[in-house]
């Protein structure tokens, strides 16, 4: 492609006048911003509310066994444990401030030196299954726990050998971090706003009646989308990276800068397209958060993909930024470069469709203007 | 986009040939499926001339400003533009021509220094040019104390005088004005009519688009009425008046007249409008049949007042079209 020198002041100029359209506007700006806070900030309540069950537990024996079983059910990472007499957990239950109430009879230890049955009485607010089927799985699993911890006088002889994966444990909170990133998608409402605008403010005329090209103009609008996407991104990259979410080591800050630039090209052809063809601010404005918020979940944004159903998983594979999402995951926490030639490949190609949409859409927009 | 690119930079206009028409539309037609918006226009507009586009709504007189700044494809028919074909020139003629479009297509988010900045980039204008002259425009439209407010905040004559800033930056040849005092108070009205008026003086060629046959008359040498896309007449205000007009005779009696059919049966009579003790007799062109309204009117009761006067543009118009020009 042959650009000319009054090309690149055109496509300059496009830009330098959208960037300053948007320090005037930062209502479009914030949209962009406060869509991928937003959704952090729903993960981290989904995190904190729905982590650890509330639970009081009546101690009637206070022998070591007792003691051992109470600190197995605080290890199992299910439960927020208080301990409390019989009437006042009978109180909070009934109150519906606790989820469960859990009873270590008085002859607990006894019975159970004595290889004797031994019932440890549940109590369980069932009013939300996923906090009841928590009680379920974790009581036994403490149990487990308390006689693997006697060794070789434990009638269970089966043990747990766990061995990690990754180097790294990844805690939800900080893993939801990641897919975060790829929420400069909603950059593609800056982009698909900036493109509507000049539609619907009537400004296209402006643009067409000067001698500038249109292939200049389409240029700018592209470049305006991915320059904003870009900053949005590595903004929201140094704040994972000051708080600790997302620690790429040496070359893998270059790997996380490369993805989120084909990310942001991909999101800004994608926003051009979708502004060129709506031409109108509001049904833009909504249709890209719509998009942004599809592509974020389909590439795991709440979950980890590999773990959802086949057809999820097959669905997933056709949306560029679950490579993306992938390349980053690998390069932000592992320090890997699994699959990255294949990442780099589709989503390349995806952000070049999607920019060839965007000037196709663009072109067209403009020809019927004309 | 490959073949865009590869068009050579806005260059600026070669000194043209002060014989060659500013415009010139030969057997124009421009058809949107069965809609003849344009239909065998043949125009000229001489450089230097302030010239007026006429019509009703849907007459076609923006398909023919869309045609003449290459926004629209002809369906048959030929536009030059200072002699240059608007089919294979058609970036050239926009580089030659300055614009203000009836919506104003302003960033009302930004300053009028950043709209008048942009503009020049789109230009190709100079770096070291560029300031001085977007100073020198705002200048020149009084809105050099207004350079870094928002254009959200201006008012309708502000915004029409930034536009008009806008298309005088690039010191354009020709300019093309649509409704260029739409909405704007009478004070800024005069303004703007002044700053025409001055831009005949520098040599420049306008076109202006108008509703307002007070405007037409106040700012063009020459006036074309447009109809269903057909020129039905070209000439200055004067000649118009003269061909078209004839005289409008206003009688007022003392009584209602009881005449009126008899004045409708005199030769060289168009058109007789009666209310009350008044009555409008509008003439045709030439004719002398004054006196002889007077005789009927007088023998039949008493005359009162009686008043010839030449008839405005808003009545030829409606003569020439069947509509007046705001329908």
């Amino acid at each position: 492609m042959h650009i000319t020198g009054s090309s690149l002041r055109v496509i300059w100029a496009c830009l330098k006048k959208d960037l300053k359209s948007a320090r005037s506007e930062p209502l479009y700006t914030l949209v962009s911003i406060i869509l991928p806070l937003n959704v952090l900030v729903l993960m981290s309540l989904l995190v904190i509310s729905g982590g650890l069950a509330p639970t009081a537990v009546v101690m009637q024996d206070s022998g070591p066994l007792a003691q051992q079983f109470y600190t197995a059910m605080s290890q199992a990472h299910s439960f927020m444990l208080q301990q409390a007499t019989a009437e006042q957990a009978d109180a909070l239950i009934e109150q519906g401030r606790i989820v469960a109430v859990v009873t270590i009879p008085a002859d607990f230890d006894a019975l159970i030196r004595q290889n004797q049955s031994v019932a440890v009485g549940v109590k369980i607010n069932n009013l939300n299954t996923d906090f009841t089927n928590d009680i379920r799985r974790a009581i036994p699993d403490a149990i487990t726990q308390l006689y693997q911890q006697q060794g070789s006088t434990s009638p269970i002889k089966v043990t747990l050998q766990e061995q990690n994966l990754r180097s790294q444990d990844i805690q939800l909170f900080q893993y939801s971090a990641m897919p975060l990133l790829l929420l400069v998608v909603s950059g593609l409402i800056s982009s698909s706003l900036a493109a509507a605008g000049e539609w619907e403010t009537r400004t296209i005329k402006e643009l067409l009646l000067s001698p500038a090209s249109s292939g200049a103009i389409i240029c700018g609008k592209v470049l305006t989308g991915f320059v904003t996407t870009v900053a949005l991104g590595v903004l929201v990259l140094g704040a994972g990276s000051l708080l600790g979410w997302v620690q790429p080591v040496g070359v893998y800050w270059l790997i996380v800068l490369l993805i989120l630039a084909l990310v942001a090209l991909f999101s800004a052809g994608l926003g051009v397209a979708l502004g060129a063809l709506l031409q109108r601010i509001q049904p833009v404005g909504s249709a890209a958060i719509v998009l942004a918020l599809y592509l974020f979940f389909l590439t795991g944004g709440t979950a980890v993909l590999a773990f959802d159903p086949g057809w999820l998983q097959t669905v997933a594979t056709f949306v560029p930024l679950y490579y993306g999402r992938h390349a980053l995951e690998m390069a932000m926490f592992y320090q890997s470069s699994d699959q990255l030639p294949r990442d780099i490949v589709v989503l390349a190609g995806s952000a070049l469709l999607a920019v060839g949409l965007g000037i196709l859409a663009m072109r067209r927009g403009l020809a019927d203007s004309r | 986009m490959r073949e865009e690119m590869r068009q050579e930079a806005p260059q600026p206009y070669p000194t043209e040939t002060p014989t060659v028409p500013a415009i010139e539309l030969r057997a124009l037609c421009k058809a949107f499926g069965t809609l003849q918006a344009v239909d065998h226009l043949t125009l000229s507009v001489e450089q230097g001339e302030i010239f007026g586009l006429l019509g009703p709504n849907g007459s076609g007189k923006t398909t023919t400003i869309n045609l003449i700044s290459g926004l629209a494809t002809p369906t048959s028919g030929e536009v030059q533009v200072m002699g240059y074909d608007v089919r294979r020139h058609a970036r050239r003629i926009r580089q030659m021509l300055g614009a203000v479009p009836q919506e104003t297509a302003l960033y009302e988010e930004l300053s009028a220094w950043d709209n008048l900045d942009f503009h020049a980039d789109l230009f190709g204008m100079a770096r070291q040019e560029k300031k001085a002259r977007i100073t020198q425009m705002l200048e020149l439209v009084q809105l050099q104390e207004r350079k870094r407010s928002r254009v959200s905040t201006f008012s309708g004559g502000m915004k029409r005088r930034l536009a008009l800033a806008r298309a005088l930056l690039h010191d354009p040849h020709l300019l093309y004005l649509d409704e260029p005092t739409l909405g704007v108070d009478v004070q800024s009205r005069r303004a703007i009519w002044d700053y025409i008026l001055s831009l005949r003086d520098q040599g420049k060629t306008v076109l202006i688009t108008t509703n307002y046959l007070e405007e037409a008359q106040a700012l063009c040498e020459r006036i074309a009425i447009l109809d269903h896309g057909k020129l039905i007449a070209v000439d200055t205000p004067e000649h118009l008046k003269q061909i078209y007009g004839g005289s409008v005779v206003e009688l007022e009696t003392a009584q209602p007249s009881a005449v009126v059919d008899d004045i409708r049966r005199l030769p060289g009579v168009k058109e007789v409008i009666q209310e009350g003790t008044h009555m409008q007799i509008t003439t045709q062109a030439g004719s002398l049949v004054a006196p002889q309204i007077i005789n009927l009117v007088t023998g039949q009761g008493e005359l009162r007042q009686i008043a010839v006067r030449e008839p405005n543009l808003d009545e030829i118009f409606l003569r020439l079209t069947g509509t007046a020009l705001r329908d």
